[in-house]
């Protein structure tokens, strides 16, 4: 039998046994109307009977679910601005913790796109003093021979170099790679195919630059391009979809997302002689199935001292420490930290929107105590009271996860739009279905932590009570003491994403404070790479780069042109000086540097003069940074350093700046004329111009000179400066959004509770007032108490924060973690705003009408 | 409403509702009214059982098959649901009033003597 019928025939056995037992009144003479009510009232609760027997049919748990859940949303909508403001306020926390889980699902969860991602490893030797990780390319192929613990080792080398097809010279970064690389990626070319072992003069083209520049057309395979003035053959294209998501230690301007040319790499025994003829090579490995990371670093390790035993090396070794890590950890590197911060920051956002939403929940408890009383005396079990409760917590957070889900969109699209490129995989962050899966998961855990909440605050043996109070229901004191203490967290949690947002503002105001002379956008950046047969010679280098130059000095609005080019890192040698142990002596980077230079970028000379470009002896300038690390307390003038083979005199010291990393502190620096340095193959231009750059005609400027010759990176120094911190910039805008909701959440909860608080004592205001209390005495009561509140969840705050911030000191540049000035100011800033809270509520009771206020009773 | 001590005195009433059930349709089957009406009279209106509850314990009874229903026409000519007893309600009304009978012997056993003690 079907429930509605059962529920049918019951509703007609009752009406008909109501009927005859008012026929039986009559019958006895009573009038038809007093006969009616005397069936009824001999009856019993018609509801509750009915609700008895339906419990004897034994509702399914289904049923009553979407009853209640029907009837959650009835009562919800009958109170649309609490329905609105609590699914709004999920929807914040929902909504930016499914974009940050987005995040971190496609940069730190999802597996590399590699057959057993999980078994790749990176291997390499890290020089802390260089801060270089490099492998010699005898070491790669001794382990490759010998180690165990791997199934296979694949080598890459990394180069910038032009792609010319069909006469058009492209700026890309080429690799060489081993053998093993296709069987490590799992990557097969389409169309065409990979290079066989031992196969010479063959190129694997990029998709980028097959569909870029090709047209998608296949009939380029078997025909030549040239790359850095070799002549190769295409054989294949890289599959659509294959990213080359391998980490490039060296400092490349162009990054391995550009990776356009495949060419085998040619290490063998026979070209690679240790301490003569090496490659540097960045090693791929794959572990065998089972064996750990820990196994596989000691065979390695026991390899090296094998090796440095047998050549003499062990010097090398020692300087070195070996790092075999997953190549996931390697690539995700510094992003790793910075997006624990941001998803405990966004966590944070969610617990105070729940304490907010918890806050809303208890007022509204507090108002339906009657409605849940009259429910409960219907007939209505203390299950299903808090059943009802849990609906409608359920169906706030699918409306609010919902909400927050759309929320999730538009945020992905910001972070897609404003994150930065460096991130790897950042990129591929999706609204996909583990995003989703746990956008959901969030959503029903706030739902049944807000469902049972008041349903726990629900007791049936108060509903004498209630019923009686004709509906002016006192909260407990309990209830209150609960608000203000959810409040109290939500500031405490609040201060301590606006204490790390502050940090960071701090962290980003020191990185980008400038000398004065220094306008760097006013000054633009052209990099060039030489290639091809017609720059092999130093003197045909030296003619393009002067002929560049010239040509920009005499273009209209120019001020000044310079070039500059990092030769290297290297050990600081002072002639004379006496020998430091081995390992200890300071290193120095190591640049090329046109005179015009300095003046472009508003450089200051501290001592001695200024190097011009045509210099009788070698000479050299240094920055203040080498001047106090490596030369100490002496004179700097006339030391002499060593570059290269030769001994160059110091004329001059110039002021630290930082020109290319906004982020790193200033590090001992040498500069040496252009017509002295060993290497001018590739170089930066800086053009500094009155007002804006003319970007496009002064790069065809260049251009010009030769064709034949990309120019690229064209772009102002205030941009490419700007872009060596979009990481951070992205960490401090992303934490500045979550502590401004956070500050905005916080404010509403402090003024929701003070309000509720003012309306509950009205009549007590009105009783202080009509006694004689000032109206300063009463906003001096109530602003007291909600200062008290707010205080106490600044302490805590503070106190929590001393204990968070240290886990991001490495989001921090030249600020310590525990940054007085940012403590205080924002201690002050958040009671600032607590006050203004608390004072819009006070103002309203100190206007209480002590009369009106009496007769609210 | 539903805190423990209702329920426990719930448990007892419907108990008690059952057996008086059961004994009526041991007369004959007889629809809700007139199963209330008659534990009226026979208990003399001793017993004022709200009528309404006796629905939930026949529905009850129907579901452990201590007795059925079927649709019959009642006294004033319209559709109602008669009920009646089965034979295994039949066992059951047999250990019920058994187990009553031990129950009230024994209540009464407790109650004597401090009735006694009354009069003296």
């Amino acid at each position: 039998m079907t429930r509605r019928r059962r529920e049918e025939e019951l509703d007609r056995d009752i009406r008909e046994h109501l009927e005859m037992e008012v026929r039986d009144n009559i019958e006895r003479g009573m009038p038809p109307e007093a006969a009616h009510s005397a069936a009824l009232r001999k009856f019993g609760n018609i509801a509750h009977i009915k609700e008895e027997t339906r419990a004897v049919w034994g509702w399914t748990r289904g049923q009553q679910a979407v009853q209640d859940l029907r009837y959650a949303v009835r009562a919800l909508t009958k109170n649309p601005g609490f329905a609105a403001v609590a699914a709004i306020t999920l929807a914040l926390g929902i909504g930016m913790n499914a974009a940050v889980f987005g995040v971190v699902n496609s940069v730190l969860l999802k597996p590399l796109p590699y057959p057993d991602a999980n078994r790749l490893v990176w291997i390499t030797d890290y020089n802390p003093r260089f801060k270089m990780e490099v492998v010699a390319g005898p070491d790669f192929l001794d382990w490759k021979q010998q180690a165990q613990s791997f199934e296979k080792f694949a080598g890459y080398e990394y180069y910038g170099g032009s792609i010319a097809i069909n006469g058009n010279a492209e700026q890309s970064m080429a690799t060489a790679v081993s053998e093993d690389f296709w069987a490590v990626t799992g990557a097969q070319p389409s169309p065409g195919r990979a290079f066989a072992p031992g196969e010479r003069g063959v190129v694997v083209l990029g998709r980028g630059i097959f569909e870029r520049t090709l047209g998608s057309d296949p009939s380029i395979i078997g025909k030549t391009i040239r790359l850095d003035g070799r002549t190769l053959t295409v054989v294949g294209i890289m599959p659509p979809g294959f990213r080359f998501l391998f980490p490039s230690p060296a400092p490349h301007g162009l990054d391995a997302a550009q990776i356009e040319a495949y060419v085998p790499s040619d290490l063998s025994p026979a070209n690679q002689v240790r301490g003569r003829n090496m490659a540097i090579v960045n090693v791929l490995a794959k572990l065998k199935p089972g064996v750990s990371l820990q196994q596989a670093r000691a065979e390695i390790q026991g390899l090296q001292d094998r090796i440095g035993a047998a050549n003499g090396t062990g010097d090398f070794y020692r300087m070195v420490e070996l790092r075999v890590q997953p190549l996931q950890e390697r690539l995700v590197g510094n992003a790793r930290q910075a997006l624990l911060v941001l998803s405990a920051a966004v966590g944070f956002v969610l617990l105070i929107a729940c304490a907010n939403l918890a806050n809303l929940l208890l007022a509204r408890a507090t108002s339906r105590q009657k409605e849940m009383a009259v429910r409960a005396a219907l007939g209505a079990g203390r299950g299903r009271v808090a059943w009802q409760y849990l609906a409608e917590g359920l169906v706030l957070a699918t409306a609010g996860g919902l909400l927050g889900l759309l929320l999730a969109r538009v945020a992905i699209r910001a972070i897609l739009a404003l994150g930065p490129q460096s991130t790897p995989r950042l990129a591929e962050t999706a609204l996909d279905a583990r995003v989703l899966g746990f956008t959901i998961a969030v959503s029903l855990l706030t739902g049944i932590l807000f469902g049972l909440g008041p349903a726990f605050s629900f007791s049936p043996g108060k509903l004498y009570d209630i019923l009686k109070s004709g509906g002016h229901i006192s909260p407990s004191p309990m209830t209150l003491r609960l608000r203000q203490m959810l409040v109290c967290g939500e500031l405490a949690l609040a201060l301590v994403l606006l204490i790390g947002a502050g940090l960071m503002l701090k962290s980003f105001w020191k990185m980008n404070t400038r000398p004065a002379g220094f306008q760097p956008e006013s000054i633009l950046k052209m990099s060039v790479s030489l290639s091809g047969p017609n720059y092999r010679q130093d003197a045909q280098q030296l003619a393009y780069l002067e002929q560049s130059l010239g040509r920009l000095e005499s273009a209209p609005g120019v001020r000044a042109v310079g070039m500059t080019f990092s030769i290297y890192r290297a050990p600081a040698i002072v002639e004379g000086a006496p020998p430091l142990p081995p390992g200890q002596t300071p290193s120095a980077s190591f640049h090329t540097r046109s005179a015009g230079y300095f003046r472009a970028l508003g450089m200051q000379l501290r001592r001695g003069r200024w190097m011009t470009d045509a210099e009788s002896k070698p000479v050299l300038l240094v920055n203040e940074s080498f001047a106090r690390t490596v030369l100490g307390a002496g004179d700097p003038l006339g030391k002499r350093i060593r570059v290269m083979q030769k001994v160059a005199e110091i004329v001059g010291v110039v002021a630290d700046m930082k020109t290319a990393k906004l982020d790193a502190d200033p590090e001992p620096e040498v500069y040496i004329p252009y017509r002295q340095s060993p290497f001018l193959r590739s170089f930066d231009l800086l053009v500094k111009v009155s007002g804006t750059p003319q970007a496009a005609a002064l790069h065809e400027l260049v251009a010009n000179v030769d064709r034949t010759q990309p120019v690229y990176r064209v772009e102002t120094l205030e941009q490419a400066l700007s872009d060596s911190i979009s990481p951070r910039r992205f960490n401090l805008f992303l934490l500045a959004v979550f502590a401004i909701v956070a500050l905005s959440l916080g404010w509403v909860g402090v003024y929701g509770v003070m309000s509720y608080l003012v309306t509950q004592r009205t009549q007590e205001i009105g009783v202080r007032m009509a006694l004689g209390a000032q109206r300063s005495e009463v906003l001096r009561l109530v602003v007291g108490q909600g200062m008290l509140v707010a205080l106490a969840g600044i302490a805590i705050g503070t106190a929590a924060s001393v204990a968070l911030t240290r886990w991001m000191a490495s989001l921090l540049y030249d600020v310590t973690a525990t940054d007085p000035w940012t403590f205080a100011t924002v201690c002050a800033g958040l009671a600032m705003a607590a006050l203004i809270a608390c004072w819009v509520p006070a103002m309203r009771a100190a206007r209480v009408n002590p009369v009106i206020a009496l007769r609210y009773e | 409403m539903s805190t423990r001590e209702n329920d426990e005195r719930i448990e007892l009433l419907q108990g008690t509702l059952d057996l008086l059930i059961l004994r009526t349709l041991q007369l004959g089957p007889a629809h809700g009214h007139a199963i209330a009406k008659a534990i009226e009279r026979n208990s003399e209106d001793v017993l004022q059982v709200e009528q309404g509850s006796l629905y939930p314990a026949l529905h009850r009874l129907i579901k452990r098959g201590w007795i059925s229903a079927a649709e019959g026409t009642s006294e004033n000519n319209r559709k109602a649901k008669f009920y009646r007893l089965t034979a295994k309600g039949k066992r059951q009304l047999t250990v019920e009033t058994s187990k009553w009978e031990k129950l009230a012997r024994a209540i009464a056993g407790i109650l004597r003597p401090a009735e006694q003690e009354g009069k003296s």
